[in-house]
């Protein structure tokens, strides 16, 4: 899954601890989701959204299927 | 967008807080095994006592794993949903590489080809350092894939 986690945390100036604090989880998940080699829960990606003000799927974006792209 | 002071700030244990429930699940484990200890020699040098004092003393450090479990339980519920995540592959790891090695000791021992000494696989004793172990590879392999 793609996210706009990085990009929207840069808008707000935090750092990935400020944004951790506030999420309630620790740095090292926030850099996991950030780099996109952790997919958050859904509870977490409510929250998310909630933070930024955003929906769900304006941070989140499935990546496309196999073959998908191409045929695009 | 929303305002610094709208935000709601989650309660996350502090470092201090992670610091001293480490030291106490270590304190208990220390206590464990002191317990384990004193009385394995107690009841190697007194095989008069009366069985129900030597059930009593074998059992005596359970009291203590237990409590030991019980913190490690409240560390576990401490953790956020990636560090969770990290633990249960780390433990999946230890199952599995523990009952595999305990197997392959097992077989060869049943064909004779090697661990004659242990016909009993790797017996309580052998199971820790064998748990212990595939939990530090487990750990170590899930942090490398997350981070």
């Amino acid at each position: 899954m793609n996210n706009q986690l990085r990009i929207l945390r840069g808008m707000q100036k935090w750092s990935q601890s400020d944004l951790a604090t506030r999420l309630g989880v620790s740095r090292q998940t926030v850099n996991a989701i950030e780099t996109g080699r952790y997919d958050p829960s859904l509870p977490l990606a409510f929250k998310i959204a909630g933070l930024f003000t955003k929906p769900i799927e304006e941070i989140f974006t499935p990546e496309p299927l196999n073959g998908e792209a191409s045929r695009a | 967008m929303l305002m610094e002071s709208e935000i709601q700030e989650e309660p996350r244990e502090s470092g201090l807080a992670k610091f001293k429930r480490s030291l106490k699940s270590n304190v208990w484990l220390f206590v464990a095994t002191v317990t384990y200890l004193v009385t394995l020699f107690q009841l190697r040098e007194h095989p008069e006592w009366s069985p129900m004092l030597r059930v009593a003393l074998a059992l005596l450090p359970v009291l203590p794993r237990l409590v030991f479990l019980w913190v490690l339980w409240g560390t576990f519920k401490a953790l956020d949903e990636l560090e969770r995540r990290i633990q249960q592959e780390a433990w999946a790891v230890a199952f599995g590489g523990t009952v595999l090695v305990s197997t392959v000791m097992n077989v060869l021992s049943a064909h004779g080809t090697g661990f004659e000494n242990y016909p009993h696989g790797l017996e309580i004793g052998g199971a820790y350092i064998a748990v212990f172990f595939f939990w530090c590879l487990g750990v170590a392999q899930a942090k490398a894939h997350y981070s």
